[in-house]
């Protein structure tokens, strides 16, 4: 696997850069902040991980990418050229999105050709015959045989499916990917596989992965960099082996040690983390503060005082947290 | 603790007629589980675990299914059980702890009443008012601190971790033998499951009821259980205590599922399994494995069951 480097390798270009994003959906009981200024770089070419716990704003935030949600505020720079709300054909080419569940993600009446002649078809892929051989090959890249052409989806199995939908994202030739759970509904025997083709196909055409997930031991074998959403909030952010090694959000730290490992070596890279089974997650939204504040036990007085600053700890690396793990916490505890 | 199981599975095999024919489901699936212990029976899906919990609780009656075998609780074989006789025992000496808490209770009836209602079907003779103390109680066991607003409320006005500890009392509130708990918390957070599973670990040593978790999570397994059962296409291939299956694991199924995990390390990518999981209506004979075998070979037809060292056994002629 390609390492990442203490700092980017020259050249490594900014291809969408967000800007203080903000998307509030108003209810009844009060304004949800989904987003709340987010502020993050995508690099072309590379793998940025978006995890958080459910409802922290990873698929939110990915809408805004694809450009079916708009912003409340903030905007979205594709090549340093301003994202409009609305997107034209070419920009929707441009960025393509796989699902998490590809039993609802493919249209049960429509067989795979069918499936993969609608986005050919949109964005001019020829007349029939071009776009026949076109499909035939988008099923060899994602390794489907070409006999599975007139098959619907429910004679495939959940990896077969997840393929499909992988080669449907790829029919408009894109830059950008936006990759949500795209591997969660599936068994791991299969995950290892897809994960593997997402990591030929990068490589294969350079493309920019928005890799959103909870899994934790994915993201660590498969992203250059990860953000860390919580409520809206983008809290620590940096590549990925650094992020891994010295997590200095509490959050972020609360997050890596609840990762199921398989062994004692694995155990040994988790940070340490004082659990409280008694804690329960009840927390009512607060704004103004850091948004882990009523679930967390380092909490300081300035923690309450505004959303925390960033802290860059590395040329890659940077925390928004008032009271942040020390650096070689577990080394010094252990 | 006592050697003599507390719950057993002899034996068992399920077999569906479908469509497409008859699926033998699980095909002789052996286990036991001593009383507090903590096991887990793990698997990819559609191996046949949930299969062998939902037997275990009698929640498979479909008119079109054949079991043989036993399936023991305290002597009684609970595959002769009809309706009537079911009524003692699940809920009050097996219970279950369902994947997803949102799910898995009632929406038009509160919490309250839903554990009162558990609590008078073990125990007919406990008036109301006697009920509701033990079902607060019992919130407060699983360290809710609010006990009676969350009697009051509905499933849906609490939150995952919240329902989930609901349904960890609710499971538990009558104390019974044998918890079966199919993929808790996975519905949920990693940091909440994380608390779940520690919260489990807790209470069941409280009431010292044995568990049977049902997991995918290798990692989850390892966490929670203090022996494991790994399951392939409707059989046991494997049986160990935990330390051993991870550090020196047999059967090559358990090898390959092993190696498909991502690990924290990062070193590579995790490795695929390669072909795919045979069909049920027509399994290859003998080791369901074989197909997808780097080792196969003849003797593979009928592999018996290897013993390498006391409580570690593998269905493998390795």
């Amino acid at each position: 696997m390609r390492s990442a480097a203490a700092a980017y390798p020259a050249g490594d270009e900014v291809l969408i850069r967000i800007e203080d994003l903000w998307r509030d959906f108003v209810m009844r009981s009060g304004t949800i902040h989904a987003l709340a200024g987010v502020s993050l770089d995508i690099r072309r070419g590379r793998t940025l991980a978006l995890v958080g716990e459910s409802g922290s704003g990873k698929t939110t935030l990915g809408n805004q990418i694809l450009g079916t949600d708009t912003p409340t505020s903030g905007r979205i720079l594709f090549e340093g050229r301003d994202m409009p709300a609305r997107r034209d054909t070419q920009m929707r080419r441009r960025i393509q999105v796989v699902q998490q569940s590809p039993y609802t993600t493919l249209n049960p009446k429509r067989t795979v050709r069918q499936i993969l002649d609608l986005p050919l078809s949109i964005h001019d892929g020829g007349p029939r015959r071009q776009r026949r051989e076109r499909i035939a090959e988008l099923l060899e890249i994602v390794g489907i045989p070409s006999d599975f052409m007139e098959r619907h989806p429910h004679s495939l199995s959940g990896g077969q499916r997840q393929r499909v939908a992988l080669a449907r994202a790829l029919a408009s030739k894109p830059d950008v990917i936006v990759l949500d759970e795209p591997t969660s509904s599936l068994d791991v025997s299969v995950q290892a596989r897809i994960l593997r083709l997402l990591v030929d196909l990068q490589a294969r055409y350079g493309l920019t992965y928005l890799f959103i997930t909870h899994d934790l031991s994915v993201v660590r074998n498969i992203a250059d960099e990860v953000a860390v959403l919580y409520r809206g909030h983008v809290v620590e952010h940096g590549t990925t082996p650094e992020l891994f090694r010295a997590p200095r959000h509490r959050y972020t730290t609360m997050l890596l040690s609840s990762i199921p490992v398989l062994s004692e070596e694995e155990e040994a890279l988790k940070p340490a983390w004082d659990w409280d089974v008694t804690a329960t997650a009840a927390e009512p939204p607060s704004t103004g503060t850091c948004p882990f504040l009523p679930r967390c036990p380092h909490a300081v007085a300035s923690c309450s005082l505004g959303v925390p600053p960033r802290v860059a700890t590395s040329p890659t690396n940077w925390h928004a947290c008032c009271n942040p793990r020390p650096e070689g916490a577990d080394a010094d505890a252990r | 603790m006592s050697t003599d199981p507390v719950f057993s599975i002899e034996n068992l095999h399920l077999r569906i007629r479908q469509f497409e024919g008859e699926a033998h489901i699980l095909n002789g699936v052996n286990l036991h589980l001593r009383a507090g212990e903590r096991v887990a029976l793990v698997g990819e899906s559609g191996c046949g675990k949930s299969s062998t919990a939902m037997m275990s609780l009698g929640l498979m009656e479909a008119r079109s299914m054949r079991a043989e075998g036993r399936i023991i609780l305290d002597g009684t074989d609970l595959l002769s059980l009809r309706r009537r006789g079911w009524q003692g025992v699940r809920g009050r000496q097996i219970s279950m702890i369902f994947q997803d808490p949102g799910a898995a209770l009632n929406p038009v009836f509160t919490v309250g009443d839903q554990l009162v209602t558990a609590i008078r079907r073990g125990n007919p003779s406990k008036s109301r008012s006697d009920a509701q103390g033990l079902a607060t109680d019992g919130l407060r066991q699983v360290h809710i601190n609010d006990p009676e607003r969350v009697m009051s409320s509905y499933p849906f006005q609490l939150s995952g971790g919240l329902n989930q500890r609901v349904l960890i009392t609710m499971a538990l509130i009558n104390r019974p033998k044998v918890v079966v708990a199919d993929e808790p918390g996975s519905a949920l957070d990693v940091t909440v499951q994380e608390q779940t599973l520690r919260l489990m670990t807790e209470l069941c040593a409280d009431v010292d009821a044995a568990v049977l978790l049902i997991s995918h999570n290798l990692g989850v397994v390892r966490r929670f259980a203090q022996r494991i059962y790994v399951m392939y296409s409707g059989t046991i291939v494997e049986e160990a205590d935990t330390a051993t299956l991870f550090s020196a694991p047999r059967h090559p199924y358990t090898k390959a599922l092993l190696a498909a995990v991502p690990r924290l390390t990062g070193e590579r990518l995790p490795e695929p399994i390669p072909g795919r999981v045979p069909d049920y209506t027509d399994p290859p004979v003998g080791c369901r494995f074989r197909p997808r075998c780097p080792h196969q070979r003849s003797e593979c037809v009928d592999p018996p069951f290897a013993e390498p060292a006391p409580g570690h056994r593998v269905r493998c002629v390795l």
